[in-house]
């Protein structure tokens, strides 16, 4: 069976990890975390709303789960880095999803800020999970900076639009000596899949979730999609061949040979 | 007394603590962090923290998000 996935010390059986935004109602996520098995779930921090002070996230998500807030918000290093305190200081954990956004109509993030605020979270003792795009360079002085793991998008955030960046994810991959988890962009469970033979260490995933007609139906197909793909990578799938190899012998055909 | 809590001006007893005026407000002291005047404060240190006129609060929680 699939390897328990190792970030910071800690051993994760799931390599699902899930966000909790834009599903129509909070009381689902409990469901679909329980489907999708995650134990890795991501929350954003936002001012209170004074007038309905009971509204958290939190409350939805089962004991046992390790929390990672985002820096969702955050247009710099700088502003980043104060989310980042704010969340540890909920007691909820030191694990960080750094998301640093200045662009407005494709939510790329800015990995040179994404770096920055990388490395002093790190220093402080986060377990530092980078959003980033997936640019091997930048992935390397993420590694340098103290990151935890490597978060490269598939896609822009929301679009279900699956693995457009593949062949950089493929070379972080190959090059990169932390977990990368493919983050953003996947849409269904047959991407998932495709980002976990390739050799992802996980697949983040949320609005592919949220957006399904049946959330929870989908949440354990990419369970399911992510445990095969897993399996399949450590299995180590045969070579691509140009021509065609038979399977069946190529002897005793019913017939005399010329 | 008026402080102003994200943005909003609030009114609150003179002299208050900040745990006091979390309780009084009836926000969720488990589930939120609160920075004064740009600087976290713990929660053991609320009972400590007295409110001043003009005090500035950011009250942030956990939302949905991805």
């Amino acid at each position: 069976m699939a390897e328990p996935l190792k970030i910071a010390g800690y051993s994760i059986n799931s390599r699902l990890f899930i966000g909790t935004g834009k599903f129509a109602s909070n009381t689902i996520i409990p469901e679909v975390i329980a489907a999708a098995s995650a134990e890795v779930v991501t929350v954003a921090l936002r001012r209170m709303d004074i007038n309905f002070p009971d509204e958290n996230i939190v409350n939805f998500i089962p004991k046992g789960c390790i929390i990672m807030p985002n820096t969702s918000g955050a247009r710099n290093a700088e502003e980043a880095i104060r989310i980042a305190r704010l969340a540890q200081a909920s007691g909820c954990g030191n694990w960080i999803k750094i998301e640093v956004i200045a662009d407005n109509r494709y939510l790329l993030p800015d990995n040179q800020e994404t770096i920055k605020a990388t490395e002093v979270l790190a220093n402080e003792g986060f377990v530092v999970l980078p959003y980033m795009s997936p640019d091997l360079m930048a992935a390397r002085r993420l590694v340098d900076a103290g990151a935890a793991a490597v978060m490269p998008l598939g896609a822009p955030i929301g679009t279900n639009r699956g693995l457009k960046t593949k062949e950089l994810i493929r070379i972080l991959i190959e090059e990169i000596p932390l977990p990368i988890i493919v983050d953003a962009g996947i849409g269904k469970p047959s991407e998932a899949a495709e980002a976990m033979e390739m050799g992802a260490a996980a697949v983040l995933v949320n609005t592919a979730m949220a957006t399904a007609q049946n959330p929870v139906a989908i949440a354990k197909a990419f369970a399911l999609a992510v445990k095969a793909g897993r399996i399949a990578f450590e299995a180590g799938p045969g070579a691509v061949q140009a021509y065609a190899n038979a399977s069946s012998p190529l002897t005793g055909f019913l017939r005399e040979s010329l | 007394m008026q402080v102003t809590v994200n943005g909003q001006l609030v009114q609150a007893t003179s002299e208050i603590s900040l745990a006091e005026l979390v309780k009084e407000k009836g926000w969720q002291a488990e589930r939120i962090v609160v920075e004064l005047n740009d600087v976290i404060i713990s929660r053991t240190d609320w009972v400590h923290c007295i409110m001043k006129q003009g005090d500035k609060l950011e009250v942030v929680t956990f939302v949905g998000g991805g």
